[in-house]
């Protein structure tokens, strides 16, 4: 609690200039992209598994290390661990009464249930890894104007993109502005006798309620602050805006790109084909 | 312990270590290897060029931080220690921290005070009368302030009602952050004042760190001066301002009438240094120009 | 040039609970200069810094710069002309890396790249930061972050710069190294400089101080002269800098100090200038 920071990672970019980092930004969020839409298309533990050394390669290039990462994950673990215990609790499917393992009035547990969290749960860990992953290998401008350039052709249909991607940037940028508020409060109601170190979740989480009011007016404040800052500097919503850095997708690129499309592939199509 | 209670210091730094954002890819030494004490009725200040630890170790001594065994210690006892009780430790060490905002926790002025005397179980009556004598010793009246709002003070003020709040725990220790940051002269003459009543009035032992060495010789009688988490020098406020050369590479901004006398110690090199107002320079100054003309 | 002409500013304005912050003020600015604003908080001036950058905007009178009406419509025209730099460098960098940072600003004026670029290279190199143009932000010291912040509004190429208090949160050391390099930057560029402090020593290094109280210009001149008014100083809450303060004490022993004496510099060199046995006693 006195240090939150360690364990949000959310919004943090943390620079090892690995081959990840310097891979270029519209690849990256396509192959992003890709990754997103194979934890949905992917139903099963063998296509699961023929991602996961994906992933892992992905962390081992990465430089970040794996332990800063999964301390910074605590929290979303935490949460994700309740929510699937509830899935396989609540398990809506008819379960044949062959497969139930326990059963006490309306709660029960299943194998199906079982699966169907343990699916939901590879899904939602795929998802926010890889997501997880672009945040931390790619700098706030990188992002911007990778975002810009892929829906850019969005522009004609009169969308904002410009000023969608950078209020959508921003927002992320406040994340860890929020943290280290909330982290000098805890510390200043800590030495006044409210220990945020000590005592159960539910007193920890009632604490934390007493907080949001604070945090926000201080948050808001510097939001307010740094918005007039980018005014002063002419930032008219990405209007007319050019740009300093260059972005050209070179050969690695490409081929990292089609490394994944096959990847992908093959955990969606292969385990099909090995049972059939 | 092998010290008795009695003997120990208030407050001790043993090799005292500290990382944050510890285990991380953006961890930051910010203390290493930090000692010294704090003796009852001394008032020490902490002080530094910005990021040289001064808040961490202020932090530490309220324990405020993740501490690790065998650092910190106070009246002799290990605070990180198993079985320490952190909530004591939190009664005899009072902050004040630099935003009021962020530690004044009721919205009516004497709710807030009593907020510290009531959670720590001290009677109703003699928490109304803590609050009434804390409010009046950071100068603002009790009728008047009791129950006023919080949000619709001054700043100034609600630096006060922050600091009547620690007062009102009677913690034999109090450690301030940056107490005259953001001030502009007139609120910091004030709260020289305030803090020079309350040291005449009451025996308070007192930690603060200070980006301004201006400040915090004027109000303390022992300077720490860090460098990069390191102690540079420990010594009482006049044997640091001798050394104006060695702050001034350590690249602290020197006060006023040190940074003065030292320009002058170019044509006049007898010229002392260690001097805490403008009569204090003026008088060195007439005793080297004036006798000579007379 | 500058001019505010009868400005005054009230927030809330035309409402019961109407905060005045600044009363009918004159002030003429020439370009190229270097002018000093004090006051303590509360005396109108950062009511002021954002009434020259198209922030907030006069409730009555008008404000022109080389001609420009200060208007919502003109805010953009202005803001290119008026740059500005803030207290706390954490709140107003915006990208994560230096470079990208000192780049935000040209970005946003739709330059060239090769005009972006030449424009981050000389501000980086202006402000001595060139080798660490491509660090991330927020592993830099406080004085390596303001001279981040002050290197974007360079870059934005002004012809007037605001320092809004950046010098109050660092050691006097780094804040006059900072200043050493906002007078460069005037005699180099032309650029005129409005320094905003609280340091007497500091405003005494510019060629005219302008001092606020309470929302109204109280005194304008040159610090020789406003520091002379010692008295009416203190009453407002201000002082005048030591040197000069400690010069007046002295002469009043009958030391016969010659001279304007505002900077240290000042009073050494008078006092090396004394006759012969006066000075020379070590």
């Amino acid at each position: 609690m006195l240090e939150l920071q360690r364990n949000v990672i959310f919004g943090q970019f943390v620079d090892t200039g690995s081959p990840v980092h310097r891979l270029d930004v519209r690849i990256k969020l396509v192959a992003t992209a890709l990754l997103v839409v194979a934890s949905f298309l992917v139903d099963g533990f063998l296509g699961f598994a023929l991602l996961f050394p994906l992933l892992v390669v992905l962390q081992l290039v990465s430089r970040v290390p794996f332990g800063y990462v999964a301390r910074g994950s605590s929290f979303f673990l935490f949460f994700l661990g309740i929510i699937l215990v509830f899935q396989v609790f609540f398990y809506p499917g008819e379960a044949p009464q062959s497969s139930v393992l326990w059963q006490w009035g309306f709660l029960s547990i299943s194998t199906e249930g079982l699966r169907f969290a343990a699916i939901l749960g590879l899904r939602v860990l795929l998802l926010y890894h890889t997501t997880t992953m672009l945040m931390l290998t790619t700098s706030l401008v990188d992002l911007t104007n990778g975002l810009e350039l892929l829906f850019g052709p969005l522009q004609k249909l009169r969308v904002p993109v410009n000023e969608l991607v950078l209020v959508g940037v921003i927002s992320v940028k406040f994340v860890p502005i929020f943290i280290s508020e909330v982290e000098r409060l805890s510390r200043a109601y800590t030495a006044r006798g409210v220990p945020f170190d000590e005592g159960g979740p539910i007193t920890r989480a009632r604490r934390l309620g007493r907080l949001l009011v604070p945090v926000f007016v201080g948050g808001f404040r510097r939001a307010d602050l740094l918005t007039t800052a980018m005014d002063v500097r002419c930032y008219r919503g990405g209007r007319g805006r050019t740009k300093l850095r260059r972005m050209e997708a070179g050969l690695t690129d490409w081929l990292v790109l089609l490394m994944v499309v096959v990847w992908v592939l093959a955990a969606w199509k292969l385990p099909g084909l090995l049972i059939a | 312990m092998t010290d008795l209670p009695e003997q120990a210091p208030l407050a001790e730094l043993r090799e005292f270590l500290y990382s944050y954002l510890e285990g991380t890819p953006r961890a930051v030494e910010a203390a290493r290897g930090v000692s010294f004490e704090v003796r009852r009725g001394e008032r020490v200040g902490i002080v530094g060029p910005t990021q040289s630890g001064k808040s961490t170790v202020v932090y530490a001594l309220a324990h405020l931080l993740r501490l690790k065994e065998g650092q910190v210690f106070h009246e002799g006892e290990d605070v990180a220690a198993a079985g320490y009780d952190r909530a004591a430790l939190r009664r005899s060490v009072g902050v004040v921290f630099q935003r009021p905002d962020f530690q004044i926790l009721e919205d009516v002025v004497g709710k807030d005070v009593a907020f510290g005397p009531t959670a720590a179980g001290v009677p109703a009556k003699e928490t109304r009368e803590r609050v009434e004598e804390s409010l009046e010793a950071v100068g603002l009246s009790y009728p008047e302030f009791r129950l006023r709002y919080v949000h619709a003070l001054s700043g100034g003020q609600k630096r006060r009602v922050a600091l009547a709040g620690v007062l009102a725990m009677r913690a034999p220790l109090i450690v301030l952050d940056e107490p005259m940051a953001g001030l502009d002269p007139r609120g910091r003459d004030e709260l020289f004042g305030l803090f020079e009543r309350l040291r005449e009035q009451r025996n308070l032992t007192m930690v603060m760190c200070s980006s301004s060495l201006a400040d915090a010789s004027l109000l303390c009688d022992r300077l720490i001066v860090l460098e990069e988490g390191r102690v540079a020098m420990d010594a009482p406020v006049r044997e640091v301002l001798a050394g104006a050369d060695r702050l001034d590479a350590l690249g602290i901004a020197l006060p006023e009438p040190v940074a003065l006398a030292r320009e002058l110690r170019k044509i006049l090199p007898d010229l002392p240094t260690d001097l805490l107002t403008e009569e204090e320079l003026e008088e060195a100054l007439l005793e080297r120009l004036g006798e000579s003309r007379a | 040039m500058i001019e505010v002409d009868g400005v005054s500013f009230a927030y809330r304005g035309g409402e019961s609970d109407a905060v005045h912050a600044l009363r009918d003020l004159d002030i003429q600015i020439e370009p190229g200069r270097l002018v000093a604003v004090i006051g303590h908080n509360g005396s109108g001036k950062s009511t002021l810094v954002k009434l020259l950058t198209a922030v907030l905007y006069p409730t009555e009178g008008g404000i022109r710069v080389d001609g420009v009406p200060v208007r919502h419509e003109t805010r953009w025209e202005i803001r290119s002309r008026v740059s500005v730099v803030f207290q706390d460098p954490d709140d107003q960098l915006v990208m994560n890396r230096v470079a990208d940072d000192v780049a935000f600003g040209p970005e946003n004026l739709g330059l060239p790249r090769e005009e972006i670029a030449e424009r981050v290279e000389s501000a980086l190199e202006a402000m001595g930061i060139a080798d660490i143009s491509e660090k991330i932000v927020d592993d830099l010291s406080l004085g390596q972050k303001q001279r981040t912040a002050i290197a974007g509004a360079l870059a934005m190429r002004p012809r007037y710069l605001i320092l809004d208090e950046p010098t109050s949160l660092l050691p006097a050391v780094a804040a006059t190294r900072l200043i050493e390099a906002a007078r460069e930057l005037n005699r180099r560029e032309g650029m005129g400089v409005i320094h905003v402090t609280h340091s007497m020593a500091e405003a005494a290094l510019f060629d005219r101080v302008i001092v606020l109280d309470t929302g109204r210009l109280v005194m304008d001149g040159p610090p020789s002269e406003v520091f002379r008014r010692a008295e009416e100083l203190r009453e407002i809450g201000l002082d005048v800098p030591l040197a000069a303060s400690l010069a007046s004490r002295l002469r009043s022993h009958g030391i016969p100090l010659e001279g304007d004496i505002l900077t240290d510099a000042d009073l050494r060199k008078s006092v090396f200038a004394l006759p012969r046995s006066a000075g020379d006693s070590g």
